[in-house]
């Protein structure tokens, strides 16, 4: 066997070793990096912060324990923009294994900034056949949500009294898997004009570029580089808060990782193409 | 007739209506769509268990005749008496019980961490398999690699040219292929739709 | 060290050890990755059936009924009763009411809701102005408008079958599977980030996360 067809022929563990190795080097040899910020993920920032103390918004959090990596960072970035701006928010999950991801992420984003449950958010919960109930929101929360998450009626939660629909919200920001983030375009920018952004999964991001172009969503955030532009724009109250930068710290993995499989790639096609010719 | 034609006729009828309800905005019309919607929510919550009890089906069996793997198959079952008994209270579902705690610490790890599995197959698949054997594959292959570095800081630091590259490919030729793909999607789910409120489609119903 | 900590170092390290179960796989698949295999079915189905019942089914069926009386809701519960009806070999057929209604249903929403979304909206974006000169410079973003234009045209012609691929069609559909391709690469690389960030998730729980708490 040659060397060219041993390199071709290489046991796949060694290539796992490798990806590990890669992985796990930028947590022992930190380095900080600056992340560049894009239009797309900026305009979510923007939306964010140029709205008034008080306004409603609504953060849909359908991501499940598969995409957890990716959409926990990009949703805790924008929930704690939401509260450092005072904003309130609406905070329910489409994906039934997100639940208490969800939860979990909500109380303890609210903690660090003294939130008041029912006052300054509240959590809806989950609830099956997400079109459904994007649909149904549309007419009215209580509708698919009678109560929210804890049992409590809507109506007796102080932020909710004034909430009826879609009308009553600036916006909703959306992260989940992709699946989900279509059926909120279709049914809840379609149908009632909500002014919709996305944070889904990197494999999702490149479909939603032509909804983004559309002006079907006026923000998008792919995968972990969008939570790292994110959390570049509030790095300063992520200190403050003493909150990981884990997107960030991230990024610094993905420069190692990605470098390793462009390599690989080169060297597979340089030896396939070495083989062929002296094959040939 | 109630078993096939009843149903077909009752997808025609609905179907014309909710989809002729779209463009009425009286409030009749809104009434129907909002009865509509929500006796679709109670419906789908009863329905939801069903992959439930197929689950259970199939692991049941498999134990009881002592099948290839009926071990694992009652850790599985095990696993699904514990959650049902320990969830036997709404308070259950609050952070920090028992319950909660085995879905954070047993549940969420290990099914992060297979599809975490995926970094080392997708390299071992692009160290493998991915070739430049013709003009289409190259482009996928440049393409690919100019986004991968473009997203990277390691890619800024190389030349600055490499992410306004990459970010022109995502909103021109990515974008407009992905719309291409969108609108032939878009007209193939609308047109099955229509052949399904028209009764052209039918393997919905499944076999008699 | 006080309780909560020894709790959270107990819980942390069982999370750990599920991890790296899971993690093992990659060397040989083996007894402990089945049991995780396993135990994730049962907890998942567990975890649903509780969620379910008690954030779905209780305030949206059973309360409804028993303190508001609002006893039409029977009806639809019923509906969603016959769907069990297709485990039945005889009385398989009562499940199809259900699923016609919640089919018709879905179909008719989506008819006028899929049309709007991918087609109108999208061929509506996509006549863009193309102004290659504005004030005597270039436009980059004329240029960029006029090949969004030809771009979705070519693509849109490479998947228009009835017509034979031959002469200038044949030559626009060549290059928009070009840009297709193009597309799709874009997609890998995106994906391959995607994939990348799952594995960080577990890499971060556990060296910053739990071998933190333990050492």
């Amino acid at each position: 066997m040659t060397f060219v067809d041993r390199l071709l022929n290489v046991d796949r563990r060694i290539i796992y070793l490798l990806v590990f190795v890669a992985a796990v080097i930028p947590f022992l040899f930190p380095v900080d990096i600056e992340i560049k910020v894009t239009p797309e993920v900026r305009s979510i920032y923007n939306f964010i912060e140029n709205h008034p103390e008080g306004t409603v918004m609504m953060l849909a959090s359908d991501y499940d324990p598969q995409t957890q990596a990716e959409n926990d960072p990009q949703a805790r970035a924008m929930m704690r923009h939401m509260f450092r701006k005072g904003h309130k928010v609406i905070v329910m999950a489409l994906s039934q294994d997100g639940a208490a991801l969800t939860e979990m992420m909500t109380n303890s984003v609210s903690k660090e900034y003294g939130k008041r449950y029912g006052e300054d958010y509240v959590y809806l919960g989950y609830k099956p056949y997400p079109n459904i109930i994007i649909l149904s929101m549309g007419e009215d929360f209580r509708l698919s949500y009678p109560k929210d998450y804890y049992n409590t009626k809507l109506d007796e939660l102080p932020m909710m009294r004034n909430i009826k629909n879609y009308d009553d919200l600036a916006g909703v920001l959306e992260v989940g898997g992709g699946n989900v983030s279509t059926m909120w375009i279709t049914s809840a920018v379609e149908r009632y004009n909500v002014k919709l952004a996305v944070a889904v999964t990197a494999v999702s991001g490149p479909q939603y570029y032509a909804n983004l172009q559309a002006g079907q969503l006026f923000g998008l955030m792919g995968g972990l580089k969008g939570a790292a532009e994110y959390e570049m724009l509030l790095k300063d109250e992520y200190i403050r808060l003493k909150a990981p930068l884990k997107a960030i710290q991230g990024m610094n993995v993905q420069n190692f990782v990605h470098v390793l499989i462009i390599l690989l790639t080169i060297i597979g096609n340089i030896a396939f193409f070495y083989k062929k010719r002296i094959g040939s | 007739m109630l078993k096939r034609q009843l149903p077909m006729l009752i997808v025609s009828i609905v179907g014309l209506i909710m989809t002729i309800q779209y463009f009425i905005p009286h409030p009749f019309s809104e009434t129907i769509y909002n009865y509509a919607l929500d006796w679709l929510i109670i419906i789908g919550i009863f329905a939801m268990p069903l992959g439930i009890y197929s689950m259970v089906h199939i692991h049941v069996q498999k134990v009881s005749r002592r099948q290839a793997g009926w071990g694992y198959s009652v850790v599985a079952l095990l696993g699904l008496f514990v959650m049902l008994v320990l969830g036997w209270t709404p308070d259950c579902l609050k952070d920090g019980t028992f319950f909660m705690r085995l879905f954070e610490f047993v549940y969420i790890p290990i099914q992060a961490t297979m599809f975490s599995l995926l970094a080392f197959y997708i390299t071992s698949a692009a160290y493998r398999a991915f070739r430049a054997r013709n003009v289409l594959a190259t482009i996928v292959l440049v393409s690919a690699i100019i986004v991968m570095l473009g997203r990277i800081p390691i890619g800024e630091a190389i030349s600055p040219h490499i992410p306004e590259v990459a970010d022109w490919i995502m909103n021109v030729p990515n974008m407009a292929a992905q719309r291409s793909i969108m609108i032939g999607l878009g007209l193939g789910a609308a047109a099955i739709a229509m052949k399904i409120v028209l009764g052209i489609e039918r393997s919905y119903m499944g076999m008699d | 060290m006080d309780k909560a900590q020894v709790v959270a170092i107990i819980w942390n390290t069982i999370a750990a050890f599920f991890t790296i179960s899971v993690f093992s796989f990659m060397y040989k698949d083996n007894f402990m990755y089945k049991i995780a295999e396993s135990i994730v079915v049962g907890i998942s189905a567990g975890y649903f059936t509780v969620l379910l019942v008690w954030t779905s089914l209780r305030p949206k069926f059973w309360e409804p009924i028993v303190n508001d009386h609002n006893y039409w809701y029977l009806i639809p519960g019923l509906l969603g009763l016959l769907m069990y009806f297709r485990f039945s070999p005889t009385l398989g057929w009562l499940a199809r009411y259900p699923l016609a209604l919640y089919i018709g249903i879905g179909s008719g929403i989506a008819i006028p809701l899929q049309l709007q979304t991918f087609v109108l909206t999208q061929v509506k974006a996509t006549i863009l102005p193309v102004h290659f000169i504005v004030d005597n410079r270039i436009n980059p973003e004329g240029i960029n408008n006029f090949l969004i234009v030809v771009f979705v045209i070519t693509a849109l012609i490479y998947f228009f079958f009835s017509l034979d691929h031959k002469g200038i069609v044949g030559r626009s559909a060549t290059f928009g599977i070009w840009i297709i391709m193009i597309g799709f690469g874009a997609s890998f690389g995106y994906t391959v980030m995607a994939r990348v960030s799952l594995l960080i998730g577990r890499i971060q729980f556990l060296m910053s996360d739990w071998l933190p708490i333990v050492k």
